[in-house]
């Protein structure tokens, strides 16, 4: 090894972490990240640019990692549906998106790292991933900065400094089990569940079993896997041994496939109703699950068919897809993305028409934002004061057929049962 | 020591403290929050080193002991509203405690079969993290503030002399502070009689009993101590982060650990918190280069990109430094201590 | 009774796989004394080059599994080639180190050529099962036969390799004793290149038995290497026979495990104890013998 003074060593690492990893401090904004204040008129503010005319907002979503498959479709949805806004003049007619897009590796320190990087350069962020929105939400108090959550946990509805989107998990399953008793002939039949562990898993459980209140019906069995689990003989062969005619399934997509195979070995082909993140288009490519997925498995999620053109927010998806992203198939996913963007340009509108787009300005904006359409591209939301907000309560129950695009025959469209309705949210 | 030395090592302290101090003055939030993951990461990782490169231990189990410093975090400084000092301590217990019944199997165990049960308990911590709402909050995972005061200073709500300052330059100070109280309590360690019974113990397990030394209460201190300093990472994670999922403390994490003590250099005291340091900025780095790179059209997304050459630094990096970045500190400085043995080989050979 | 036999036949298919991927850890562990942590990478390399040969290039399947190990094992070399022939002498965790960075680049080149979308491989065991026993007989899959019978034959090629070819042998005294092996004329680089080669056929191999079936192809493969890791040593670090059939007690404990346990554990500790029975196990056995079910009890050497 060539000798080198180990001073410069010790220099050279600290410039180097002092140059590497950011510039000084109050550069972008203040420090507290707290806007001017209530004046008359627009003013600059953490992320907008009057005189440029710019609104910049910031994406965190896992890039790379197991769950690429959702993150990367999910922030193409995002950035088309910027990109149309953009092309029509921007939020109001006046100011022009830009997307600052973050890679969180689905690591909660760097999800949190970024959120630092970014949040002194934008006027609100999206960030995607339950225990990335936990864990960023402390700061996101302590900041007074709003974000848009993109994981439909319950928790986040009375939470002032999130804005979600879509119908939660729990309304998932409720829509699902009053369509499976009333519309499939499953009065009086066997209604199991199989759960991933995590939060979704939870959340889908406790929503299955309010509907089981509520329609009066019993559980007759649970069964519980985790996401790197590779084989599901035991817990499947409980469900076929328990005569399940329906399973209520939470989980992931590289674990469906593997689920249902294990239920087509044992001969047993309940019902499968899976929620939102159980499905990928990539099962219509696949001989061997298509016609298993046709003949037994129903999805529970947000939103029109693919395509269902009557839909102005399909409408408006297609085409601004065509326009900025053609290479896009069908994904489900993107269109939570789409969703979510469409959630942050009511709110970015809102606060516009405050003519307060600080810190404070975001937040009044939330608190009084009200009822907003999605274009039946997902149920509409009603946000603002804790007391008043309200998720949506529409679900639509699809089916694989692989003559459609992406994969899914919507069977019922924008269900909302009664107990759906009814279900209250969080303390 | 000589004198050069002496003068040389007095330079680099005062380098250290006036850094110490004015970092947070100079370096914004993103910068400071980086640092200061690092710096938990290197007081877990001071730890680890001890086991590893100073006992000649193996352990993958690292993250269950930062779970377990994290939940004491939750019950006894957020929920119990226990002051710092308190919690800090009694993660320090329950890490020690448990190291030490991990540090049982290694009497009987070596090399990849003791690697592989410390899997085990990490995988026995995620069970009982998703599995036990009471202390954790479940599969949901459980928020709160702990509270971070010592003595007049909140590190929550800094201010002193009337000037407030963010979170993150507080905690900067904090964490750093921690990381020089651990790496004091290291060197003493190390320089200690039980550091010297481990030394001997990962040189020739066989001479040191020989020689009359206890090697079980050898291993099962390292154990203990590692877990204990696992645990002081987990709850001034839990401090800073105040939120604590299940699934974090997984088998990744211990890799992640097992990474910094290597890169570092393990048997060196500076190793671990270079370590942490280089691992923890890195990526953040090559994310702000990789921007520059023209790699629009070769199918290749900046995500990937980032990753790929992140994995390809660290394979150059090991190939061509191998006793890690205190080791090529050590080599350049020449002397005694650059012909030390690095760590893994001797009897065991793991 | 049924489903007492049901699971068990599950666990054997499932354990075989872990073995065969325990197995390519063995090959390289054993004489050179380096814990790959890239092998799930080789795992999930193999597999993606099998769908590329038989799915994109139209290959038969078996020809072009067998194209693909090649690949894979040519990958082997140069990695061992280009990366740890330069880390010879340096310590064992330097050299763990590596594979950890590699494991890293692997993954994300693979990303680089297919993407991270689910594929489908297209072999030819598909969702095919058959019934043993009538109605209500226990039923297994043609994937679990395949497993099963991968297992056995890729254990019993590399026992015949190692006893009867002179690569073979030279590997087997590499592993005794690797200073004798040197001493006598072996050239232990080269028989740690054909170990490296080794370990990734036979990971191509495991790699798409996982993927079959359900399955299917995606980054999230890699994983299964740390599924495999208590079977590693359950049968002894250095036996590959071991490797085998500690994967299949595990796979059958991890099963069973899954099948009763939580029927019999109160509120929430029955969910999910299948993924830590295993090491319960392993840690009972490795309690009474050290070394695991069949490996080399280490002699202490003054």
């Amino acid at each position: 090894m060539r000798t080198r003074s180990p001073r410069r060593h010790l220099v050279a690492v600290l410039v180097l972490a002092l140059v590497a990893i950011g510039c000084g401090r109050g550069t972008d904004g203040s420090d507290s990240g707290e806007g001017p204040g209530p004046q008359a008129g627009l003013a600059d503010a953490p992320g907008f640019d009057l005189a440029a005319g710019t609104i910049r907002v910031a994406l965190l979503t896992p890039l790379s990692g197991p769950v690429q498959v959702i993150g990367e479709p999910l922030l193409a949805g995002f950035r088309a549906h910027m990109a149309g806004i953009n092309a029509k003049g921007g939020i109001a007619g006046r100011f022009q998106v830009e997307v600052v897009a973050e890679d969180n590796q689905y690591d909660v320190p760097t999800s949190l790292q970024l959120y630092q990087k970014v949040k002194d350069g934008v006027t609100v962020l999206a960030l995607v991933g339950t225990p990335h929105v936990n864990a960023v939400l402390p700061q996101l108090k302590a900041d007074g900065v709003v974000a848009l959550a993109g994981s439909l946990d319950a928790n986040w509805i009375k939470e002032i400094n999130l804005v979600p989107y879509g119908g939660p998990y729990q309304i998932q399953f409720l829509n699902g089990a009053n369509w499976y008793l009333n519309d499939a002939g499953g009065r009086g039949k066997r209604i199991c569940a199989m759960a991933i562990e995590g939060p979704y898993g939870d959340a889908g459980v406790a929503g299955l079993e309010a509907a089981a209140v509520a329609e009066s019906f019993t559980i007759e069995q649970t069964v519980r896997f985790r996401a790197t689990d590779t084989e599901f003989t035991a817990q499947v062969g409980q469900l076929a041994d328990a005569r399940c005619d329906a399973v209520f399934l939470t989980g992931l997509p590289s674990t469906t496939g593997p689920i249902l195979g294990t239920g087509a070995k044992l001969e047993f082909t309940p019902l499968w109703l899976g929620q939102s993140p159980t499905w990928s288009t990539a099962f219509t490519k696949s001989p061997e699950l298509l016609p298993l997925f046709e003949k037994s498995f129903v999805l529970l999620t947000d939103g029109p068919e693919w395509g269902d053109e009557s839909e102005p927010g399909m409408r408006q998806m297609l085409a601004d897809l065509r326009q900025f992203e053609p290479d896009q198939e069908p994904d489900i996913y993107f269109q939570a993305g789409y969703l979510e963007a469409m959630a942050m340009v009511a709110l970015l509108e809102k606060a516009v028409s405050l003519e307060d787009l600080s810190r404070a300005g975001i937040l009044e904006a939330q608190r009084t934002l009200g009822r907003v359409s999605f274009g039946g591209l997902a149920g509409e939301w009603t946000y603002g004061p804790p007391e008043q907000r309200n998720p949506s309560r529409v679900t639509t129950v699809f089916r694989p057929n692989a003559a459609k695009p992406g994969g899914l025959e919507a069977v019922k469209k924008n269900l909302s049962a009664p107990s759906a309705q009814a279900f209250e949210f969080g303390p | 020591m000589n004198a050069p030395a002496v003068g040389r090592n007095r330079a680099v302290a005062v380098a250290l403290v006036i850094a110490y101090v004015a970092l947070p003055l100079a370096v914004g939030d993103f910068g400071l929050s980086v640092l200061i993951f690092a710096g938990i990461f290197a007081i877990g990782a001071i730890g680890l080193d001890l086991l590893v490169g100073h006992a000649g231990q193996i352990s993958l189990g690292h993250a269950f002991f930062m779970g377990v410093g994290a939940y004491v975090g939750l019950n006894l400084g957020a929920e119990a509203g226990l002051a710092m000092p308190v919690w800090l301590a009694a993660a320090v217990v329950a890490g020690g405690g448990l190291g030490a019944v991990v540090g049982l199997c290694s009497l009987r165990l070596r090399g990849a079969y003791l690697a592989i049960i410390t899997v085990g308990v990490v995988f026995v911590g995620l069970y009982v993290w998703n599995n036990v709402p009471a202390i954790t909050g479940g599969a949901a995972g459980a928020g709160g503030d702990a509270p971070a005061s010592l003595g007049p200073l909140d590190f929550n709500r800094l201010d002193v002399a009337g000037q407030a300052y963010s979170r993150e330059q507080s905690w900067f100070w904090l964490v750093w502070g921690l990381v020089a109280a651990t790496a004091a309590v290291a060197a003493n360690l190390v320089r200690s009689r039980t550091g010297r019974a481990w030394q001997a113990v990962q040189e020739h397990e066989l001479a040191a009993s020989a020689i009359g030394i206890d090697v079980s209460r050898a291993k099962v201190s390292a154990f203990a101590v590692a877990g204990a300093l696992g645990a002081v990472a987990g709850s001034v994670y839990f401090g800073y982060v105040q939120y604590a999922g299940p699934d974090e403390w997984s088998l990744f994490l211990s890799v992640q650990f097992v990474a910094i003590v290597l890169v570092g250099g393990s048997g060196r005291l500076a190793g671990p918190v270079l370590g942490a340091i280089v691992l923890g900025g890195t990526p953040r780095l090559v994310e702000q280069l990789s921007v520059h790179l023209p790699i629009d059209g070769l199918g290749l997304t900046v995500a990937n990109l980032n990753r790929l050459l992140f994995g390809l630094l660290v394979v150059c990096f090991v190939a061509f430094a191998p006793g890690g970045l205190a080791g090529t500190w050590e080599r350049a400085k020449g002397g005694r201590r650059a012909l030390r043995r690095p760590a893994g080989e001797g009897e065991e050979q793991a | 009774m049924t489903k007492l036999v049901q699971l068990v036949v599950a666990g054997i298919a499932i354990g075989s796989l872990y073995g065969l991927v325990a197995l390519g850890f063995v090959v390289i562990y054993r004489a050179s004394h380096v814990f790959n942590f890239a092998h799930g990478s080789f795992l999930l390399l193999g597999c993606y080059l099998t769908y590329c040969f038989h799915q994109q290039l139209g290959i038969p399947f078996f020809a072009a599994l067998g194209l693909a190990a090649l690949a894979a094992a040519a990958a082997g070399l140069i990695v061992e080639r280009v990366a740890l022939r330069r880390m010879v002498g340096q310590s064992v965790f330097a050299v763990l180190m590596i594979t950890i960075g590699l494991a890293v680049v692997i993954d994300a080149l693979v990303v680089w050529g297919w993407g991270a979308e689910r594929l489908s491989l297209g072999d030819p065991w598909g969702l095919t099962t058959f019934r043993l026993g009538g109605d209500g007989g226990v039923r297994v899959a043609a994937l679990d036969i395949a497993r099963l019978v991968a297992a056995g034959g890729v254990l019993a090629a590399y026992q015949l390799f190692c006893r009867f070819s002179t690569l073979g042998i030279a590997m087997r005294a590499t592993a005794s004793d690797q200073e004798a092996a040197v001493a006598s004329g072996i050239d232990v680089r080269r028989v740690f290149a054909v170990c490296w080669a080794i370990a990734a056929a036979t990971a191509t191999v495991a790699g798409v038995l996982l993927a079959s079936g359900a399955r299917g192809i995606d980054p999230t493969l890699s994983a299964v290497a740390l599924a495999a890791f208590p079977a590693l040593v359950l049968g002894g670090v250095d036996s590959p026979a071991g490797a085998i059939v500690g994967g299949i007690v595990l796979g059958v404990v991890e099963v069973l495990a899954a099948g009763y346990l939580p029927g019999w554990l109160p509120g929430r500790l029955g969910d999910n104890v299948h993924t830590v029975v295993p090491y319960v196990v392993l840690l009972a056995v490795l309690l009474v013998r050290p070394s695991g079910m069949f490996g080399d009890r280490e002699r202490a050497r003054l």
